[in-house]
């Protein structure tokens, strides 16, 4: 959208459309260093990301559809899941969604609307059902990865990243800015709940807002308006915000600051908790869960139950099953737990709003799972990805003539202890903040809930785990 | 409000199973007692399935691309990858999708009326690009 065609929008900040200004929390002003600074409102910025993520996404197309099937030779799977994924949540955690800042679609988006010139703003449809979309989306990418093996297929890599792109491509033609990336990106339904924990955020100076003409939402002669439909002013949190620096060049008061902050500091200061958000947090428990479970050696042994004592033989039926098990299980169980917690309110908001402090945890495990992988499997994997994009260009080698790194998964069950100590301080956090009733009832059901949580992810941090990619 | 949504999600993951079991295959209840690494993915059970349901014949003329020629003990032909000489189960191939793939197209050669020549062309046709292959001597006409 050009920052001339200025609309008469509504404010939408956000979901509850407040324009009240937020608590201003303590942190320090990043953008007060130079370097940062400079970074950020540099017009190559970040356009320079973006080319080095096209590149790459380039080579991980071309790899999937062309290259090797073998999954620990292929470019495409060694770097979008040996090496992408598992750094994702990491950079989540330092960095807040500065991912998507850098992602390679929004540039096929920007494209695509300079030749359809789409007029419309996302509506209510999307606005209050975006979520539970992305919710649903993520779902079944979840399933189709085990069925149909993309994780371990470089094909099924290549047609999941390239159907990324034509649903964004295909958004784009109808609505303006990125409603892709707010309302429909599976991968932004992850990164916008695991940013909230992160150690940085973006948020506006009260003062510098007083006579503003909402340049940072609307736009302005430098430019565009922003492109998750954020307006900072009233933004409370960091899950609709890429990093894009957008509202900070544009800015003609100076009123935007990029804070250091206490880790997972708004979890508790949300102002308008999702019951969306919340079940998509207990979905990322569950598939967590049953993502771990299937790399350790516990897997094996519950689908040979499965198939030979009960009704179900097909494997692929099998796993459906347990999957949709599994969420059913947590969600009723947090459903209980939200019922006998009470306080804040309603039982909807009471839903809504603890769900958030089980982030940490999900994000701990999906790290700690992960970490495995990247320190296990990294190094082959940059010299298989080196090796495929230098001459002779063959990431095949003999077997055996490297070693992999063997990391031992007692080192990992810090990360979720302390994932799991995290959630039940947000969770403590929370039922402090309604007076209706005593907190230590409110946060009883919680801590029950997540201490056993964090001890049924430590028992399978404890057993062997199988590589990502067989070779 | 919140109910209605629970009962909605409910009966849409009920929807989900129910696809899963529309577009399941029918699975084999056949006692063959695998280990329970040999359940570690669709693709493992599968092949271990062909494995013991294909002729040995068969299997033991075809090689395997996945490197196990380098082995300390190198495997003889593909039937070691899923079987040791002993006849024990071993867990190579339920970590190995190549041995997976090589003995699932083997399987589905054999199924088609090929020769055991016709299957051992095929296999050396497709996967000799990924390397050095098991010392596997064809003795069929």
């Amino acid at each position: 959208m050009k920052s001339s065609d200025r609309l008469d929008l509504p404010v939408i900040g956000s979901e509850v459309g407040s324009t009240a200004p937020v608590e201003r929390p303590w942190g320090w002003d990043l953008l007060r260093f130079a370097p940062v600074r400079w970074t950020i409102t540099n017009p190559l910025y970040p356009g320079v990301l973006q080319a080095v993520s096209i590149a790459i996404f380039g080579l991980i197309a071309y790899y999937g559809l062309f290259g090797t099937i073998r999954p620990a030779y292929n470019f495409s799977t060694v770097v979008t899941w040996t090496l992408w994924w598992p750094l994702l949540p990491l950079s989540l955690l330092l960095v807040g969604r500065a991912w998507c800042a850098a992602c390679p679609i929004p540039p096929a988006i920007t494209l695509t609307q300079r030749i359809a010139r789409p007029t419309r703003l996302p509506g209510q449809l999307l606005r209050r059902y975006g979520v539970w979309m992305m919710a649903g989306i993520f779902l079944a990418i979840t399933w189709a990865d085990r069925v149909w093996g993309i994780t371990g297929s470089p094909r099924g890599t290549a047609y999941l990243l390239l159907a990324l792109v034509i649903g964004a491509v295909a958004m784009a033609v109808f609505y303006q800015r990125r409603a892709f990336c707010r309302y429909a990106c599976p991968i932004g339904a992850l990164t916008g709940l695991y940013a909230m924990t992160s150690a940085v955020e973006l948020r506006s100076r009260e003062r510098g807002c007083k006579e503003c003409q909402q340049e940072c939402f609307r736009g302005a002669t430098q430019a565009d308006g922003c492109p998750l439909y954020q307006y900072p002013r009233t933004m409370d949190s960091n899950r609709n915000c890429n990093l894009c620096g957008l509202c900070v060049k544009k800015c003609p008061h100076g009123a935007i600051e990029l804070r250091a902050r206490v880790p997972g500091r708004e979890l508790w200061l949300l102002k308008t908790p999702l019951v969306a958000e919340a079940f998509l947090v207990v979905l990322l428990v569950a598939t967590v869960y049953v993502q771990t479970v299937d790399m350790t050696t516990a897997w094996g042994s519950y689908m040979r139950w499965l198939l030979d004592t009960t009704p179900i033989s097909n494997y692929q039926l099998g796993f459906t099953l347990t999957l949709l098990g599994a969420l059913a299980l947590v969600l009723a169980v947090y459903l209980v737990v939200t019922r006998l917690s009470g306080g804040l309110g309603s039982w909807r908001r009471n839903f809504a709003a603890f769900g958030y402090a089980y982030i940490p945890l999900a994000l701990a495990v999906h790290l700690g799972h992960n970490a495995g992988h990247l320190i296990g499997e990294g190094p082959s994997a940059v010299r298989t990805a080196i090796r495929a994009i230098t001459p002779p260009f063959d990431s095949l080698r003999p077997a055996g003539s490297e070693g992999e790194a063997h990391l031992n998964q007692l080192l990992l069950l810090p990360i979720i202890v302390i994932g799991g100590m995290a959630s039940i301080y947000v969770a403590w956090r929370i039922s402090r903040k309604s007076r209706e009733m005593g907190y230590v009832g409110r946060f009883a059901p919680h801590l029950v809930f997540l201490v056993a949580l964090t001890a049924l992810f430590v028992q399978l941090f404890l057993m062997p785990m199988n590589p990502r990619h067989s070779h | 409000m919140l109910v209605k949504k629970a009962i909605v999600i409910g009966l849409a993951l009920a929807l989900m199973g129910s696809a899963g079991l529309a577009c399941s295959k029918g699975g084999d209840k056949a006692q063959t007692d695998f280990p329970s690494y040999v359940y570690a993915s669709a693709l493992s059970l599968d092949s271990y399935k062909a494995a013991v349901s294909l002729p040995k014949e068969l299997t033991t003329q075809m090689p395997c691309y996945c490197g196990c020629a380098d082995f300390p003990t190198p495997h003889r032909h593909l039937l070691d990858c899923f079987i040791n000489p002993d006849g024990s189960y071993t867990d190579h191939a339920s970590g190995c999708d190549l041995c997976g793939k090589i003995i699932l197209d083997a399987a589905a050669l054999h199924k088609q009326g090929k020769s055991i020549k016709e299957i051992r062309a095929n296999i050396d046709d497709k996967y000799s690009v990924y390397g050095k292959s098991t010392d596997t001597p064809l003795l069929a006409e």
